[in-house]
């Protein structure tokens, strides 16, 4: 990152968000039951041509926060801006053109491409909708095929005539067709082959070189978000646990979560095993999540309060911060994890 | 035979006969399991390695697959020539599989209880209530907890990390000499990928079985395995221990492999190393090294002939001319 996008405005603001949805019992005289709270106040800021990593296990709001960002559901409270401007809201035109500013690219490019329809024609539909000529879109589809490294001539193919990985870079061209400032990309790589893993990385690491475009980078793979983001999120069960600079969230990670996270990536050197740490028992259902702290009925360093009260997330050391109540401030000093355990904690 | 090698696999040869043309999935296969050991079976998708298991198992999708050639020697009797009738004696008993998906492995109309009984009772008769306590037996060996609670259950009530369990559950309930797990925790979450691999190790330590482990994840592969064999394109192009071949790759495809995947140590950024091009199509094999067309160091020798088997290392090998082939 360099200075300049540390000092310059959020392209895009989210703010206490929260997305519940109410399940029910019945068809007919259907009843509420309760809420699944998928996303329960979620506030993080991106910069342009920042890439924010967002990680976490199934369930834990990272997909539900992404298609908020998206404007494909409506939150149930909070804001996300763009640019200074709420998106919820927008209609008309103003959508239209929010469209064309947050662009996404998803998981599995088998399912993400039209079949019937040629490659060219896929990476032109975002033009044509926004009333481009012929001529300009034929020109602007060769330079976005030549952008992520493909031939002009398989403008003329259909999707099944190409790889996966080409698949996904077709994918990529359409996202970039309208000049977003703001790609959402829902696990890019993970259903690629491992070694075409790595050219999609350098690819998106060049075009938002070029381009100065931002990511969204959903993803469970610790590795794959330290190569490619600039700030990482990591969320469990609809709240975000941990939030830094992906270089200090890295070499010091803080809350119990995070660091079971970090031990159960099988690291590709059986030389580099350290201690692991094995969480007991499953992600709870969201539908009834835990009281308190909601990684507290798997956290190896419970203690008594976590069960009871909710932690904050909080600034732990500069632009690092945790929602544990390791972390909490104890004499004017900060608990360190090792520590921690021992840290003798005033009744709330 | 040696007497330590439980499986013996040598120059298998399954092809998929469609009207386009031969799909050589499968190649010419050989390698030995040893009793006790987890052997690592690493590639991309499409390089053969679940129907390198499929084939050893014989359950080869019905119609256009097809074994052409070669041995599966399980404990020095190659069970390839054995009838249909025998083999399903052979399945469960000796050799057993875990597959990827355990939403579909399991029956969604059957209790757990009832799934693992039957398994159960294709190895011993006994009466209902003896059965029935050996699967709470069997769900308590796989850390299931309330197993008396789960046994009743149906696999819709279960978790993934949970189904995956009960599928492995039912595939030891035979002790089986050789356990073969395809991609076993790739639909898990990575916490829960963890715990499973723990639980396989600690069953694997209990029951002294062997197991082929098929994955594309060469984490995985640190920390289960003790020797891994490296496939690309239908056949086996590297094989050793497991510190061997991260330490010293061989193959030129392993060592791209390796250095492509992006660690958790070092600087932060910077450009991975890629393997440009993709594999060829198993329909239109080249006369040579397959991974000639994506190496770095391809020679004129490589695209004429297919490389020998060179000794790199104590139990170590590879196929590649660089190596000192003549």
């Amino acid at each position: 990152m360099t200075p300049e996008q540390a000092s310059a405005e959020p392209l895009l603001r989210v703010e206490n968000v929260r997305k519940y949805y109410p399940f029910g019992k019945g068809i007919l005289l259907a009843r509420t039951l309760g809420q699944i709270k998928a996303v329960d106040g979620v506030s993080f800021s991106i910069r342009p041509g920042e890439t924010l990593g967002l990680v976490g296990e199934s369930g834990c709001g990272k997909t539900t926060t992404s298609r908020l960002i998206l404007n494909l559901e409506t939150p149930t409270a909070g804001e996300v801006l763009l640019e200074g401007q709420p998106i919820h809201n927008l209609k008309g035109e103003a959508l239209s053109a929010f469209r064309g500013k947050v662009q996404a690219v998803f998981q599995d490019p088998w399912s993400s491409l039209n079949p019937r329809m040629t490659v060219g024609r896929t990476i032109a539909e975002s033009l044509i909708v926004a009333g481009w000529d012929r001529s300009r879109i034929a020109a602007r589809v060769e330079e976005l095929l030549d952008q992520v490294r493909l031939e002009p001539a398989h403008a003329q193919l259909y999707p099944h005539e190409f790889s996966g990985g080409q698949r996904q870079r077709v994918a990529l061209a359409a996202a970039l067709a309208s000049r977003p400032r703001l790609i959402v990309l829902d696990e890019p790589i993970s259903a690629l082959d491992v070694s075409i893993r790595a050219q999609m990385m350098n690819l998106l690491k060049d075009i938002q070189a070029q381009d100065n475009v931002a990511y969204l980078l959903v993803a469970h793979d610790l590795a794959t978000v330290r190569h490619m983001a600039d700030q990482t999120v990591v969320m469990y069960l609809g709240k975000v646990v941990e939030h830094a600079p992906t270089h200090l969230l890295f070499d010091d990670v803080r809350h119990p979560y995070t660091q079971a996270l970090f031990s159960a990536v099988l690291l590709a050197r059986p030389d580099q095993l350290e201690e692991e740490i094995v969480l007991a028992g499953e992600i709870p259902s969201p539908l009834s999540p835990p009281s308190g702290c909601r990684f507290h009925t798997r956290c190896p360093l419970a203690m008594p309060h976590c069960s009871s009260t909710e932690p904050p997330l909080r600034e732990v050391s500069p632009g690092h911060r945790v929602a544990c109540h390791l972390y909490e401030i104890d004499n004017g000093s900060v608990a360190t994890a090792g520590a921690a355990t021992s840290v003798e904690l005033k009744p709330d | 035979m040696s007497n330590e090698n439980v499986l013996e696999v040598r120059d298998l040869v399954t092809y998929f006969f469609l009207r386009r043309g031969v799909v050589k999935a499968v190649d010419g296969v050989s390698f030995d399991l040893k009793r006790g050991e987890v052997l690592g079976l690493v590639g991309e998708s499409g390089c053969g390695k679940s129907l390198t298991a499929l084939s050893i198992m014989r359950l080869l999708p019905k119609g256009s697959a097809r074994t052409l050639r070669g041995e599966v020697r399980l404990g020095g009797e190659n069970i390839l020539t054995r009838s249909p009738r025998e083999m399903r004696e052979i399945r469960g008993r000796r050799i057993s599989m875990i597959l990827q998906d355990p939403q579909t492995s399991l029956n969604p109309v059957f209790s757990v209880g009832e799934q693992l009984r039957e398994a159960i009772f294709r190895r011993r008769q006994g009466t209902k209530a003896e059965v029935m306590q050996e699967a709470v037996g069997a769900l308590r060996r796989v850390e299931i907890a309330a197993p008396d609670q789960r046994i009743g259950q149906f696999p819709h009530q279960l978790s993934g990390g949970m189904k995956q369990r009960v599928v492995g559950a039912i595939a030891i309930s035979g002790q089986p000499e050789v356990l073969i797990a395809d991609e076993p925790t790739t639909a898990l979450d990575v916490t829960i990928q963890l715990q499973y691999l723990k639980l396989l190790k600690r069953l694997q330590a209990e029951t002294g079985m062997a197991i082929l482990f098929i994955t594309h994840d060469f984490g995985v592969v640190a920390r289960m395995c003790n020797r891994v064999a490296v496939m690309y394109a239908g056949r086996i192009v590297e094989c050793g221990p497991v510190a061997e071949i991260f330490e010293h790759p061989s193959h030129p495809y392993t060592q791209a492999l390796i250095a492509s995947v992006p660690g958790m140590s070092g600087t932060v950024g910077g450009r991975l190393t890629t393997i440009d091009g993709q594999p060829p199509s198993l329909m239109d094999l080249p006369a040579g090294c397959r991974f000639a067309a994506r190496c770095g160091h391809v020679e004129a020798r490589c695209r004429d002939a297919y490389p020998p088997t060179v000794t790199v290392g104590a139990e170590h090998k590879a196929d590649c001319w660089r190596l000192g082939g003549q």
